[in-house]
């Protein structure tokens, strides 16, 4: 680092100055700064005397072996009556307060003023010793300059921010430390990382984002996001039976806890977590109470279908099955097959989602009410579809309907399947018409 | 129309405070109604205008933190046609209080919008971090002045500020725009500081003010005598400079 700062103190073309994403503003390039007439304007000395890397005068020409005893000029203490300062500065005075501006000044005439107030003053009066060393300093004076540099307590962040920046070993250190110290378990606490923040200790290698995100998320939140990652582990136990989900659960409050412990930053990742366990337990809840209305209704509900069909398939029976029967029962029979297939085709997913998955949603109900009947609708397309002879099978004349019915009771089981199948089939055959076919979809599970 | 001006760099040292007295001494000049806002507790732009900031009250601490009141409430005259916001040293306790607060980042902002009497500019001066108080100014301000010293470390603190440029503008203050960058404590000579401003100007191009300021000790000492570098030493190379920055500051739109 010294070695390169000192043989090429400014590399690169201000890349260091631009953030990760760019430059925060996006009139950069068009809006000149202003539009001062040229009468007004003092000859541009900036655009004049600016010439690209120069190169002619190094940074070592500069003495880096005197600090300036004013340049304290607004420390509260500092206190000096007119009086006071005249005499600490009387002898010194003409050469730091200009008569003449320097842009009247000839080139040569500026060099030389230039020059012996260079030589009486320190040109850095903020540098840190570290500054000092690696911007002007040549090695031999290291010791001279760090005599003279007194830490200031004002700035602290001058010698810190410096310091740290010159050493990215140093930085990683300090963010390791910081790291792997998680505080407690109960991270919100860390009144010291606030310290750090508001007492302007801030280091600069500290990213902008970090200072924001201290900013941003308070102490509050973080100690209330632990609260509430302690809450959702117990309401997982006390709520959700099923093992693979409870261990789900678990696994997310974990995580959302190792986020907290890595720091601010990491606080909206854990918030996610704890979002999902939440939201799970939030259903085990609701589930809790539709066990006691609505789900007993919908077992009643599919148990009565399945008795009243098996009651009807007990009395027509001999009919139905019979290979001479009248179409009329086949039709009915597709319609009692196919209904138990849409009864069987809701029965599943009631047990999967309410016992197995516990996330039966109440939004759902209608589904496994319409579920029969839709199945019923399928038998009968089914048999439509036969005697209309779409389905070859038997070229017209129905040998034995039991075809037809476990075609309608897989058709009404899977009724989404075979609306597709239907659809398609309709397609091929154009029959745009049949807005009977209804397009239903087995609920999904509603959480992750 | 008002224009509030925050001048801002994570960097300590920068000139930021000399800028705020300095460039508002200069718009008066030009016949600007001015006030300043010392938004950093160690308070060197309320001693630099001649109050103590271990005594002085209301401040800006209480504009923070107090329920109603007032701008005009805090503002002081400082006999330099500046009216002054002061810090009082317990402002670093704000931080902390702010913390608490709801609209802990928009205290300043909501403030300055109440209805009262508008000055031609406010400019805020600043503490060299990026606390709660800063993003109060960040949050009120209309633009950004960022003083940087003409050396190779002072420009990579640029970078730092700029990334809480971007968040300040996403969350906060969409309007904030970049009035420009200044090149402060030039060594006129020195070949460092030349290529320090060359580098600048391949950034921020237009944005990088024609004016920049030379190191001078008069910048130094002006203020142990309560006075800008514009009294107190009106011929130097210092004064010149922002009194023509304060031209290039109040032509800008
Ligand atoms: N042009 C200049 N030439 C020489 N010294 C200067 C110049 N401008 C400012 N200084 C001195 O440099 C020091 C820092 O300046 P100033 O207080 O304006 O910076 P700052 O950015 O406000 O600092 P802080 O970050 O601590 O608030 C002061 O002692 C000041 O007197
Ligand atoms: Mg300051």
């Amino acid at each position: 680092m010294l070695n390169k700062l000192s043989q090429d103190p400014l590399e690169g073309k201000g890349e260091e100055m631009i953030p990760q994403r760019g430059l925060p503003f996006d009139d950069i390039d068009e809006t000149p700064l202003e539009e001062i007439p040229p009468e007004e304007r003092i000859p541009d000395f900036s655009e004049a005397e600016i010439t690209p890397r120069a190169t002619e005068s190094t940074p070592e020409e500069i003495p880096a072996d005197d600090n300036h005893p004013f340049d304290d000029g607004d420390e509260p203490s500092f206190q000096l009556s007119a009086e006071e300062s005249e005499a600490l500065m009387g002898d010194t005075e003409g050469i730091f307060t200009m008569e003449a501006t320097p842009w009247e000044l000839t080139e040569t005439e500026a060099e030389a003023f230039m020059g012996s107030a260079d030589e009486a003053f320190n040109p850095e009066p903020e540098a840190t010793p570290e500054e000092d060393r690696s911007l002007h300093g040549p090695p031999g004076e290291i010791a001279l300059v760090e005599h003279f540099a007194e830490p200031k307590e004002t700035e602290p962040d001058m010698g810190m921010s410096t310091h740290l920046e010159d050493d990215p070993a140093e930085i990683e250190k300090l963010f390791a430390d910081e790291l792997a110290q998680p505080s407690s378990p109960i991270p919100a606490q860390p009144a010291p990382g606030i310290v750090h923040a508001a007492g302007g200790v801030q280091h600069e290698a500290q990213s902008a984002e970090d200072a924001m995100i201290e900013l941003l998320v308070t102490d509050e939140d973080m100690l209330a996001m632990w609260r509430r990652a302690d809450q959702a582990q117990k309401d997982v136990k006390r709520l959700i039976s099923t093992l693979y989900i409870a261990r789900q659960q678990l696994n997310h409050i974990q995580a959302a806890r190792n986020e907290l412990m890595a720091g601010k930053a990491y606080y909206e990742d854990a918030e996610r977590h704890i979002n999902e366990v939440e939201f799970r337990v939030q259903l085990s809840i609701q589930l809790d109470k539709l066990a006691k209305t609505t789900i007993p209704r919908l077992y009643v509900y599919l148990a009565s279908w399945f008795i009243i069909t098996v009651a009807l398939l007990f009395i027509f029976g001999e009919n139905i099955f019979s290979a001479e029967g009248s179409s009329l029962y086949f039709l009915a029979g597709s319609m009692l097959w196919g209904g138990m297939g849409g009864l069987v085709g809701a029965l599943m997913p009631l047990i999967k989602h309410f016992s197995v998955e516990q996330d039966f949603a109440p939004r759902h109900n209608w589904w496994y009410i319409a579920s029969p009947f839709v199945g019923s609708v399928m038998g009968a397309i089914i048999y439509l579809f036969m005697m209309l002879g779409s389905l070859s099978i038997t070229s017209g004349e129905v040998s034995s309907p039991v075809i037809i019915y476990i075609l309608s009771g897989l058709a009404g089981y899977q009724h989404k399947i075979f609306t597709n199948l239907v659809k398609r089939m309709l397609k091929v055959l154009e029959f745009d018409g049949q807005e009977e076919v209804e397009e239903e979809v087995e609920p999904k599970t509603s959480s992750g | 129309m008002e224009r509030i001006i925050i001048v801002a760099n994570q960097k300590g040292g920068v000139g930021k405070t000399s800028t705020v007295v300095n460039l508002a001494a200069g718009l008066v000049q030009l016949g600007h109604r001015v006030a300043v806002i010392d938004l950093d507790s160690q308070g060197a732009l309320t001693i630099s205008l001649g109050f103590d900031p271990y005594t002085v009250r209301p401040s800006t601490y209480n504009l923070l933190l107090d329920e109603n009141i007032a701008f005009a409430d805090v503002l002081k005259d400082t006999g330099k046609n500046i009216a002054l916001a002061p810090a009082n040293a317990e402002l670093i306790a704000a931080e902390y209080k702010l913390y608490s607060q709801s609209e802990r980042t928009e205290r300043l902002r909501n403030i300055l919008q109440l209805p009262r009497e508008p000055f031609d500019f406010i400019l805020i001066d600043t503490a060299p971090n990026l606390g709660l108080v800063t993003v109060n100014g960040l949050a009120a301000a209309h633009e950004l002045l960022i003083p940087v010293a003409a050396n190779y470390l002072s420009m990579r603190g640029v970078r730092s500020l700029l990334d809480s440029v971007w968040l300040i503008r996403e969350k906060l203050n969409p309007q904030l725009k970049l009035l420009g960058v200044l090149p402060t404590l030039v060594h006129p000579k020195a070949a460092h500081a030349k290529s320090a401003i060359y580098e600048m100007k391949t950034v921020f191009k237009q944005k990088v003010f024609h004016a920049f300021i030379p190191y001078d000790d008069v910048a130094a000492t002006a203020p142990a005598m309560r006075k800008s570098v514009l009294e107190y030493a009106p011929n130097s190379a210092v004064a010149t400079a922002y009194l023509y920055l304060a031209k290039e500051v109040s032509y800008a739109k």
